[in-house]
């Protein structure tokens, strides 16, 4: 198999993760796709080490978290600014969730597949500052400690965070 | 955690990743495509060739190093190369004062100061790099799983 070919058989491999990953950190599929190539891209270049490394997804997550880390705090005044307002704004009344493509796995169970969708959607609606730190702590296994440093964010903002977003995805799921 | 917080995490981490837009992996390989077929000079230096980067940076060093050595001798040659260049440079007399004289600490600071401790100095930066080179490496394989190097 050509290099383009075995890059395609990687790309095709690892592209659900990267996207995953991007997309519930950023919450925009757009951006989650530019994201995930850009991530391919620095996989390109370093192929050679990556096509036989067992680190690959490991290697392929913490560069999509830090670019998506680094895309997000282009906006940090954005992320402050809906930071403040969100105490006076309905939670989760983005209307971000309407943009998603369904982006479900077939599920043999319906009613699983419909909460989990609704689970799904739910999360990409929450705002940023709730959205990063909890998909960063159920997702990618950091704790609160180590979320608080990569934000650069105080500790008390990161549970707090973390504790209002999982409310608001309680009520979405009527776990309550 | 509470149980409903047991609850709400129980099914987070049962949630299936969205998928990947088919649109993605036709960017990838078009990106990936140009990337290949732009020429090597256009790419970022850290993505040259091994051979490429080390000729580079040796006739880098090359460079900085003849200019250095052939200050006083350009100094010396630009007076004597006629009455054209006399006047030109006469005008520049005032600024090449100056920078001989700079060049002429420089020198001086270096012979007294710097040389006599230059290669002990020299083996503890290399010493230093490598201990460091050698740190990292073991960090990024063993902690981050290689995922620092982007």
């Amino acid at each position: 198999m050509s290099d383009s070919g075995r890059f395609e058989a990687f790309v095709r491999e690892y592209q659900d993760m990267v996207f995953a990953t991007a997309v519930r950190l950023l919450g925009n599929p757009a951006e989650a796709e530019d994201v995930a190539q850009t991530v391919f891209m620095k996989a390109f270049e370093r192929f050679a080490e990556l096509e036989s490394s067992v680190t690959a997804p490991g290697w392929l997550k913490t560069v999509t978290t830090n670019l998506c880390l680094n895309h997000l705090s282009r906006y940090r005044a954005r992320w402050q600014f809906f930071s403040e307002l969100d105490a006076a704004a309905p939670e989760g009344a983005s209307s971000f969730a309407s943009t998603l493509v369904a982006p479900i796995e077939p599920v043999a169970d319906t009613e699983t597949a419909d909460r989990q969708e609704r689970l799904e959607r739910a999360l990409q609606a929450l705002p940023d500052h709730q959205r990063v730190p909890l998909v960063l702590f159920h997702f990618e296994d950091l704790s609160y400690h180590d979320i608080a440093a990569r934000l650069g964010v105080s500790l008390s903002k990161v549970k707090s965070d973390i504790f209002r977003g999982r409310e608001t995805l309680k009520k979405a799921m009527g776990i309550v | 955690m509470t149980d409903l917080e047991h609850q709400l995490d129980h099914e987070l981490r049962r949630l299936p990743g969205p998928k990947a837009p088919t649109s993605l992996m036709p960017r990838v390989m078009l990106a990936v495509a140009q990337a290949e077929s732009a020429p090597w000079y256009s790419r970022a230096w850290t993505t040259w060739p091994v051979a490429l980067r080390a000729t580079s940076a040796a006739l880098l060093a090359l460079l900085i190093v003849g200019i250095w050595r052939l200050m006083p001798s350009v100094s010396a040659w630009v007076p004597a190369a006629g009455p054209v260049w006399t006047q030109a440079m006469g005008r520049l007399a005032p600024a090449m004062q100056i920078f001989g004289e700079f060049a002429t600490l420089v020198r001086v600071l270096w012979s007294v100061i710097i040389q006599p401790i230059a290669v002990y100095f020299l083996v503890l930066v290399i010493a230093l790099s490598l201990v460091c080179a050698v740190l990292w490496t073991a960090v990024n394989c063993v902690a981050l799983g290689g995922a620092s190097r982007s």
